[in-house]
């Protein structure tokens, strides 16, 4: 396969490398970059397990080619907790008890965060739109949206 | 004893919220090969010939196998081989393996094997399956299982009746959906294998890995990744999975990894069974009921694994929490070529409450008696005798009744629809067995273990295993409350079937019945084993020394010492700080001759309360509120408690209105989350979960299970909830589109409703 020069900006580091285009960002980051951090649920995009936020957008990296990474700044769940101290979004999902089997959480968190990027003040039914492309199997949703709603 | 609501936090959130957890697809290891399941596209076909000449000569790949090459017993009769040797019974069967250095290559070589195979007749319906000429499964029968029950006399029964009802309501085939899909990773070891995979049941895996690979029990270990979600599932599909790998990793040397795609879960992985059930019930005008007949046919699938338990269950569930003295259940279960029904959270409970709820409400109707008062003037009350013969004790039913009426307005109109629907109010209540019951022969009963660190800190271990339930905490937090240590001090260790005492699959909803009464033993015996040696200290009676704060003290704190200081105290006397405890439920029977027995230990108990909306011209029904009451008997942690409810409530949801493993001529249509729908966020409605407090349980800690409850009531109280709206009842999980709109229809020809308005 014809490798393909790419450089993009990867929780605040410039990467730079030689990637199989075809490949998903999704295998591009936990398969070339070792972050395992964003799960793989369905690979189609309907359960939203693989969600990261790239230029700002909620994005499902399943469905993102790594040739279309290039010259986008990414953001993982890798990056959220800085210098230790844990995004508020992530203690609230502590505190609401909004995690249980986890393997939504990172998406579910990338979902989120990107939402209060472009938006630091979101209605529940702004909150609600903004994680209804990912799929949680164990809460029923009720604690997720309670503790977005309780980091905003 | 315990301080009560006390919030904690999970020790297991950290990992899953900075995406550190690692789950059995995020690990590797060198020289590490993939596996790749080769299957037919048939329902059903005779093998005749694999050739790998193709295949092979692909780059990267190391070998091909078959069922002649697994090591061990590949088939046990009537259950899941490792690899389909002469015949596939479903599309899901694996014939072969392929292993290659990367995924890639083992994904492009399946298509390169040639695979000449002989299309058989196939069944897919499991009344035809039993009729004569239909294609057999296994043996000379497509007949799986049966069990029955019988109390009184139901001719004596029906005879005494007033008003005779019958109804026939069916259920479909559902999965569980964990969002992490299955995956196993074998490692060969000199004299066996280490598998990393997730699980309910890690002893039963091993013991499946070592029967299909040909080992002792004692070659093959387990460790358990964090694992994202269960659900009853992560069973026979991960025996057969790590079986694979196992044979993979035997025959190569090498570590060897699979991880099915979503497709590949849908086509191979186990599904609820589906269930139709006739109903037959007769009560006198006053509401009281004096015979139910209750005949029933679940969908085996391809495969036996539970079926038997499962029906038994159903079986023994199947007239509801009702004082019925005559009862007469028989329930079959039927081989056909669909994908394989195994454990699904509920095991057999959903069904049959979908059914016997249902029919309350028809009945109620029938006799003009308010359905909340059908329910008190039949439920069950301390000193009821089950279907089974069975005497109940700490029954909560009326209490969940009386919540359901306080927190849900069972009786009020609702409020008006908005414009082009209608809206209704549905009620429903269950009772089910705690536990595994006497359908299982296993001892029921599991450990804990910890070993008090000279730090003062704790490491413990279990057996139970945590899925995302929170299970794990449970265990920290008894040792935490009766040994007055925090619970940050307190570490559990991954489980590893190398290091832990065999308790059990985690299923049933046991966990915190066994763990937690396991896990006050193991804290009561280091309790004792540390104040004896403090109290010959201090020269007091051992058992004034109280435990508190991090610190151990005597009364009026005349003596005190830090737990840790405690703790190296100890040290210097006597061989080791730790704790030890096994709890068993009291033992349970089951006559299979004559279909008695007390079947579960203990009996929990439940109601619902659900509002919809529907829009009546796309029949799309939206549940606006669910009110779900669960008696837990005493609540270790609430806020995980209502957590675990809500998410029972969302799956029910799913099962009500949107989730359905569909086929066509033998073929899986559901092949990803596009076809096959969840409840997602936007379909959540206001769910309030309420786990009850009304009298403990008969167990040390008092506690019952509820994870399977809370996917049981919901289904009944949706369909209940639509009837009312529309005056039309529907019998036929899931309630779909095209059901909502038929019953649309029959309700406006019925004069229940008219169209573009409301029936307010």
């Amino acid at each position: 396969m014809k490798q393909l020069a790419i450089t993009f900006v990867l929780n605040n580091k410039e990467i730079c490398l030689d990637v199989d285009p075809e490949m998903t960002l999704l295998n591009l980051l936990r398969e070339e970059l070792f972050l395992t951090g964003t799960k793989e649920g369905c690979g189609t995009g309907e359960c939203g397990a693989c969600t990261v936020i790239m230029d700002g957008l909620a994005v499902n990296s399943c469905l993102v080619l790594s040739a279309q990474v290039n010259g986008t700044e990414i953001i993982t769940i890798e990056a959220l907790e800085q210098d230790g101290q844990l995004d508020r979004l992530q203690q609230s999902f502590i505190d609401n008890h909004a995690v249980q089997c986890g393997f939504c959480t990172p998406g579910m968190l990338m979902s989120a965060k990107s939402l209060l990027m472009k938006n630091s003040k979101p209605t529940k039914d702004e909150i609600k739109v903004a994680l209804s492309g990912n799929l949680c199997r164990c809460t029923g949703y009720e604690n997720i949206v309670a503790a977005v709603e309780d980091a905003v | 004893m315990m301080a009560k609501r006390k919030i904690y936090d999970r020790q297991d959130a950290y990992g899953k919220i900075t995406g550190k957890a690692k789950y059995v697809n995020d690990l590797s290891f060198p020289g590490m090969l993939y596996v790749q399941t080769v299957r037919i596209p048939f329902a059903h076909a005779r093998i005749i010939n694999i050739d790998c000449t193709e295949a092979l000569k692909e780059k990267g790949v190391v070998g091909v196998y078959t069922a002649k090459d697994v090591p061990g017993v590949n088939q046990k009769p009537k259950d899941r081989p490792v690899l389909a040797d002469q015949e596939t019974k479903y599309t899901g069967d694996g014939v072969a393996i392929v292993v290659a250095d990367s995924k890639e290559a083992a994904i492009k070589s399946v298509k390169l094997l040639e695979i000449e195979y002989e299309e058989l007749p196939f069944v897919m319906d499991p009344e035809e399956a039993l009729k004569n000429g239909a294609p057999i499964l296994h043996g000379d029968t497509n007949f799986a299982a049966s069990h029955k029950t019988l109390k009184g006399d139901v001719a004596v029964g029906f005879a005494e009746a007033e008003v005779i009802i019958e109804r026939a309501y069916s259920t479909q085939r559902a999965m569980h959906a964990a969002i992490e899909p299955d995956g196993a990773i074998a490692i060969p070891d000199k004299d066996g294998v280490l598998i990393y995979c997730p699980g309910k049941g890690p002893f039963n895996i091993k013991r499946a890995v070592a029967s299909y690979c040909g080992l002792q029990d004692n070659q093959v270990r387990i460790i358990q990744p964090t694992q994202g979600g269960v659900f009853g599932g992560k069973d026979s599909d991960i025996n057969v999975m790590a079986a694979r790998v196992a044979m993979a990793a035997m025959i190569t040397g090498r570590p060897c990894k699979m991880v099915w795609s979503r497709e590949e879960v849908m086509e191979e992985g186990t599904k609820r069974h589906p269930f139709k059930l006739k109903y037959k019930v007769g009560a006198r005008r006053d509401g009281h009921i004096t015979a139910m007949e209750i005949r029933g046919l679940a969908d085996v699938g391809a495969y036996i694994t539970k079926s038997a338990a499962t029906i038994w269950r159903a079986t023994v569930e199947a007239a509801g929490p009702y004082n019925i003295e005559n009862i007469s259940t028989i329930i079959e279960g039927a081989f056909t070529n669909n994908t394989v029904s195994d454990a699904v959270r509920g095991f057999g409970s959903p069904q049959v409450d979908f059914a016997s709820e249902s029919l309350m409400n028809e009945l109620a109707k029938e006799l003009g008696i308010d359905p909340l008062e059908i329910r008190r003037i039949n439920g069950f009350t301390e000193g009821s005798i089950t279907a089974t013969g069975q005497k109940l004790e700490c029954v909560n039913l009326m209490a969940c009744l009386d919540k359901l009426e306080a927190a849900f307005p069972v009786h009020e109109k609702p409020a008006p629809a908005h414009p082009g629907k209608v809206r209704g109010r549905g009620i429903s209540c269950i009772f089910r067995g705690e536990a595994m019951g006497a359908g299982f022969k296993e001892k029921d009963a599991a450990a804990v273990n910890f070993n008090v660190e000279k730090d003062g800190t704790i490491t413990v271990y279990s057996g139970i295993t945590e899925q995302g339930q929170g299970g794990t905490n449970v265990v920290l937090q008894i040792i935490s409350e009766t040994l007055g240590v925090s619970i940050e001090h307190l570490k559990m260790s991954p489980l590893d079937t190398a290091y832990v005492i065999d308790s059990g699959a985690t299923v049933g909803s046991r966990g915190t019945i066994t763990s937690g009464n396991a896990a006050l033993v193991a804290a009561n015996d280091a309790k004792i084993r540390i104040a004896k040696v403090i109290a010959e200290q201090w020269e007091v009676d051992s058992e004034e020394i109280i435990f508190c704060d991090n610190s151990i003290y005597t009364p009026y704190k005349t003596r005190s010492l830090s737990f840790r200081d405690a703790v190296n105290l100890c040290y210097t006397v006597i061989p080791g700080v730790y704790g030890h405890g096994w709890w068993s439920l009291p033992p349970v029977w089951w006559d299979f001759e004559n279909n008695r027995g007390e079947t579960y230990a203990s009996f929990n108990y439940g109601a619902c309360g659900a509002e919809v909306e529907i829009d009546l011209v796309s029949g799309k029904v939206d549940v606006i509120n669910v009110v779900a009451i669960h008696d837990m008997g005493r609540i270790i942690n609430e806020a995980e408690a209502k957590a675990q409810i809500a998410g029972g409530v969302s799956m029910a949801l799913g099962l009500a209105l949107s989730e359905e493993i569909t086929t066509r001529n033998g073929k899986l249509m559901t092949t990803n989350f596009d076809k096959y729908s969840l409840q997602t966020v936007m379909d959540s409605p206001n769910i309030r979960a309420i786990p009850l407090e009304a009298q403990p349980a008969n167990n040390p800690l008092g506690v019952k299970g509820v994870s399977e409850s809370s996917t049981a009531t919901v289904s009944p109280a949706v369909f209940n909830a639509i009837e009312a709206a529309l005056g039309v009842r529907l019998r036929k999980l899931p309630a779909d589109l095209e059901s909502v709109l038929a019953a649309i229809e029959e309700s406006e020809r019925l004069g229940y409703i008219k169209r573009g308005g409301s029936n307010e």
